[in-house]
């Protein structure tokens, strides 16, 4: 069921920082049924129109706290709750314009499982 | 009330209610909070008996406040719920560098054994991540509280699965009565649930794809290698990857280790899960044989706790079935069942 919550329906939408577009951004929920530290938040894989976007452009929010994946990965305090909505930001000069087709993979490190739980979803969105 | 004949149903010392996973959807949704929740379990009648996860229940879990821990019994005396089982996790995978090593581990189960006695919990769900080190290593804090540990035994797992048997013959060696199972009748299961086969056809998954998953799924032999042959046929078949690899979890949710297992287990069994997934127009379970589990519960003499869990959140999405429904119905089961077994 989780899945198609990765990317939030109709949240995709461009950052901008003054005047200028810095990136797009959207929602996403925990694809788990209960909350995990931050620590156990693998950085989102993602691509757009099926090229990659590199890791250091990701940041990851939660509430009015914002983390890169690797400041995300020593945080032991913070927790991702299964009522939380958070906010994934892909900085990428001038965000999205016109059609295309973002997939994110959730990657989360659930304990009892010997490697990560992936969860994915794409989206094929038109932005101004 | 509802709720009085979930109380020693038949003569026969087990006692109904819920955990609040049943209430996934609905708590991911934000339809509840804890109060709500309880207000509604309770006013539905699909209590006494509550458990809860603690990790999905409570934010700050381990710690909790005083005002957490207030509000928490608050509720216990106002809607007359009696708390059963608190769910516990060891998050080993917490650091990405490193496994959690054992002083850790200890400390994290302590931490929460120390919530649950703030709580009036007197059983806490442990899991088969908790090597025997650890968990005999935590039963002098369940001591000084009182608290009994359960490891649940959950599909795949099985009460005589090997896992399983090692935790059994630790038990025998501490001999502890504070150490014990919490049978899931996840592993004991007679068919695939018709929502989660629904589910994968949604997915692309071929109708004589879902009939060969089935298939493998009832088939002698390991489980996993079972899988593994399916998915590799389907994927040279042409079924698409992503149903495929998502019908993992019928072999990792769903067991089919013969009900009478359970009673193995009897002396030590400290709690029950309750297992759902969908009920027909008679009010049957037609992936759990309902009746075989209660008479062998109540042939063995089991007096406590069944919390109903329904985990159909994983082919249902919030919204599309009333989870308050669901766990009546499996109450009506269980009720009828257990009255059938004691007769």
């Amino acid at each position: 069921m989780f899945d198609s919550y990765v990317i939030g329906e109709g949240t995709v939408r461009n950052v901008t920082e003054g005047d200028e577009t810095v990136g797009f951004a959207f929602d996403s929920r925990i694809a788990y049924y209960r909350g995990l530290g931050v620590s156990m938040v693998e950085p989102f894989e993602i691509t757009v129109d099926g090229e990659a976007v590199p890791t250091d452009a990701l940041r990851f929010s939660l509430g009015d706290r914002t983390w890169t994946f690797d400041e995300l990965e020593t945080d032991y305090d913070t927790r991702w709750e299964l009522t939380d909505t958070a906010t994934v930001t892909v900085l990428r000069p001038g965000g999205l314009r016109g059609e295309h087709t973002v997939e994110a993979i959730e990657v989360l490190r659930i304990s009892y499982l010997p490697f990560p739980s992936r969860t994915r979803c794409a989206r094929t969105v038109t932005l101004d | 009330m509802m709720t009085d004949t979930n109380v020693d149903v038949a003569g026969t010392g087990i006692s109904l209610g819920v955990t609040l996973y049943s209430f996934t959807n609905e708590w991911w949704s934000r339809q509840y909070d804890l109060t709500g929740l309880v207000a509604e379990v309770a006013g539905r009648g699909l209590g006494p008996g509550v458990e809860i996860v603690g990790f999905q229940s409570l934010r700050t879990f381990p710690e909790v406040d005083a005002d957490s821990v207030s509000l928490w019994r608050g509720l216990v005396d106002r809607f007359g719920i009696v708390p059963t089982c608190l769910g516990s996790n060891v998050d080993v995978a917490l650091r990405a560098d490193r496994s959690l090593d054992r002083d850790e581990m200890v400390d994290y189960l302590n931490r929460q054994l120390d919530t649950a006695a703030a709580l009036g919990f007197p059983v806490v769900r442990i899991q088969i991540g908790a090597d025997p080190a650890v968990i005999e290593r935590c039963l002098a804090r369940a001591e000084k509280h009182g608290i009994r540990m359960g490891m649940e035994i959950h599909a795949p797992e099985s009460a005589v699965s090997p896992a399983i048997m090692r935790v059994r013959e630790f038990y025998e060696s501490v001999d502890s009565p504070l150490l014990g199972f919490i049978p899931d009748f996840s592993s004991t299961m007679r068919r695939v649930p018709e929502g989660v086969l629904a589910d994968l056809r949604a997915r692309g998954l071929s109708e004589g794809a879902a009939d060969g998953l089935t298939q493998a799924w009832l088939s002698p032999g390991n489980q996993f290698a079972n899988f593994g042959a399916w998915a590799e046929a389907s994927r040279a078949a042409g079924e698409p990857d992503d149903a495929v690899g998502a019908a993992t979890l019928v072999f990792t949710m769903h067991g089919r280790a013969a009900a009478e297992t359970w009673a193995e287990l009897a002396p030590r069994i400290v709690h029950v899960h309750g297992k759902c997934y969908e009920f027909d127009e008679v009010g049957d379970e037609p992936s759990i044989d309902y009746p075989s589990i209660a008479t062998v519960l109540v042939d063995s003499r089991y007096q406590g706790w069944i919390s109903t869990e329904w985990e159909g959140h994983v082919f249902a999405p919030p919204g599309t079935v009333d989870a308050f429904d669901v766990v009546a119905s499996q109450q009506a089961l269980l009720r009828r069942s257990l009255t059938a077994a004691a007769g």
